[in-house]
């Protein structure tokens, strides 16, 4: 009986003190999110130099378009540069466009980008740049058709294309050329979009009580999350969308289905249903550790005593990455999932040990990634932890009524 | 026997999650510093040392040049 109190208001002190560790977080990132809002902006002059380096000078016409003159007596005007913007990756990204006054592409430099670095010298060092060039501003710089994209970086390159295309647009409205109207932007949907419509339909079946095929559907859902989603597609669930989410780059829809439904369908099911439809279902990096398990003959393994410790790991490393995304408006900066070093064998020397170390763990620990590491698992804690506390206020609102 | 052994495996478990947990978090903190380097936002100052030689070679401290003055000879 004593001792059956006593671990009772053990548990209520522990829950206490999470409480305020979980109130006090929640406040850092509020006060992240402020101090980065409210931060002095890049300056963009060295990107609008880059773009036109043939330039003597710049006259700012408005703070988005430039005119560059060859002299400093201002006689020969070799052109425009203009700042496009567009939704990449990790964000927002401006481009500074170098324009002739017929409206030919001459230059381009990137002024401000939110992507993975990474992902971003890999963009660079293929001379994406390039490409660009001599194009006008009438083109249609659609990825697939009049531009190539970059395997395993197609959000960051349209992005590129787009604030291209947006920023040839207005030198050519201010220089009073003929502008065919810009058409509406088409709903891209292709084989990602419709795996992960068809993996949330399989995990929904597929956790209904007393299925009986729920091992064999479970195994066939990992697999495709694992090859689709995975090595063909590159594109697992990261602490970047979600950094995205708060920080309030919300791509456009039309272009970026697969974000809205991946997230969408998450929270819809979260709210709903009160089970997590992705981790166990269909994340293609939680299946490449369950794979490696089979293999070695994984289990669920105690941390013994050091669980808590492990829990609170976990927790600070979600929020150092969601602090410092907030802190730099930058979503991808401490992101530090090696999803796309397994899928796209990118990342640094420091990326592939640890992908080494998770992988030989993952032999004989149940999926050590999502126990002790992965940064969406606090937050999947905390949407749990917040729908409990909703659904406890709603019957008082009720009585109240 | 081999109960003795898998009981000792249990035991050690929580040791090799713990170790597990921590060398992944030095590699983590190592890559978020490396991105916030990337992005020029945390400097890595390099560790001031003295300039090596191009040949490799530690530098010899240069003793001074001892000219003796010689008194001037008379031929006379």
């Amino acid at each position: 009986m004593a001792e059956n109190i006593k671990s009772r208001s053990k548990a209520q002190s522990r829950q206490r003190v999470e409480g305020i560790l979980g109130a006090m977080a929640i406040l850092s990132l509020v006060a992240a999110w402020i101090i980065g809002a409210t931060s002095v902006k890049a300056d963009l002059m060295p990107a609008i130099r880059q773009a036109m380096p043939a330039a003597d000078h710049f006259d700012e016409i408005n703070s988005e378009l430039y005119r560059a003159w060859a002299d400093s007596t201002e006689e020969i005007l070799l052109g425009y540069v203009a700042l496009g913007e567009a939704n990449g990756y990790g964000g927002p990204l401006t481009m500074a466009i170098a324009v002739s006054p017929e409206g030919q592409i001459l230059g381009s430099a990137v002024a401000v980008h939110k992507e993975t670095p990474s992902w971003m010298e890999r963009v660079l060092d293929k001379d994406y740049l390039a490409k660009l060039l001599g194009k006008d501003y009438n083109d249609p710089f659609e990825l697939g058709t009049d531009l190539d994209g970059i395997t395993g970086a197609t959000y960051t390159t349209r992005a590129m294309a787009e604030a291209t295309l947006d920023a040839s647009r207005s030198v050519a409205i201010f220089a009073g050329l003929p502008v065919d109207p810009q058409p509406k932007p088409r709903i891209v949907i292709g084989v990602p979009e419709i795996v992960l419509v068809a993996l949330f339909a399989v995990g929904y079946i597929g956790k209904r009580p007393n299925f009986k095929y729920k091992k064999l559907i479970r195994w066939g859902s990992m697999l495709t999350g694992l090859l689709v989603l995975g090595f063909l597609y590159n594109s697992p669930l990261t602490i970047t969308y979600i950094n995205k989410l708060l920080l309030g780059f919300w791509p456009q829809w039309q272009t970026n289905l697969y974000y809205y439904l991946l997230i969408g369908g998450i929270i819809f099911v979260f709210s709903v249903d009160n089970k997590n439809p992705y981790c166990e279902w269909f994340c293609p990096f939680g299946a490449a550790q369950e794979c490696m398990g089979a293999f070695g003959g994984a289990k669920v393994r105690s941390p013994g005593r050091y669980r808590d410790f492990l829990k609170w790991l976990q927790r600070g490393l979600a929020w150092a990455a969601i602090l410092l995304a907030l802190l730099f408006r930058n979503p991808g900066i401490a992101s530090f999932e090696i999803f796309g070093t397994l899928f796209e064998l990118l990342g640094s020397g420091v990326q592939f040990a640890l992908l080494g170390i998770v992988l030989i763990t993952s032999l004989f620990i149940r999926r050590p990634w999502c126990t002790y590491l992965c940064p969406l698992h606090p937050v999947e804690e905390f949407i749990r932890m917040t729908r409990k506390w909703i659904l406890g206020l709603w019957p008082k609102t009720k009585t109240n009524a | 026997m081999a109960e003795n052994k898998n009981q000792r495996i249990t035991n050690l478990l929580p040791y090799i999650i713990l170790i597990f947990a921590l060398i992944s978090t030095v590699l983590i903190a190592t890559h978020i510093g490396q991105n916030l380097a990337a992005e020029g936002i945390l400097q890595i100052e390099p560790t001031a040392t003295a300039p090596i030689p191009a040949d490799g070679l530690e530098s010899i401290p240069t003793l001074p040049n001892p000219t003796p003055t010689l008194p001037p000879i008379n031929d006379a």
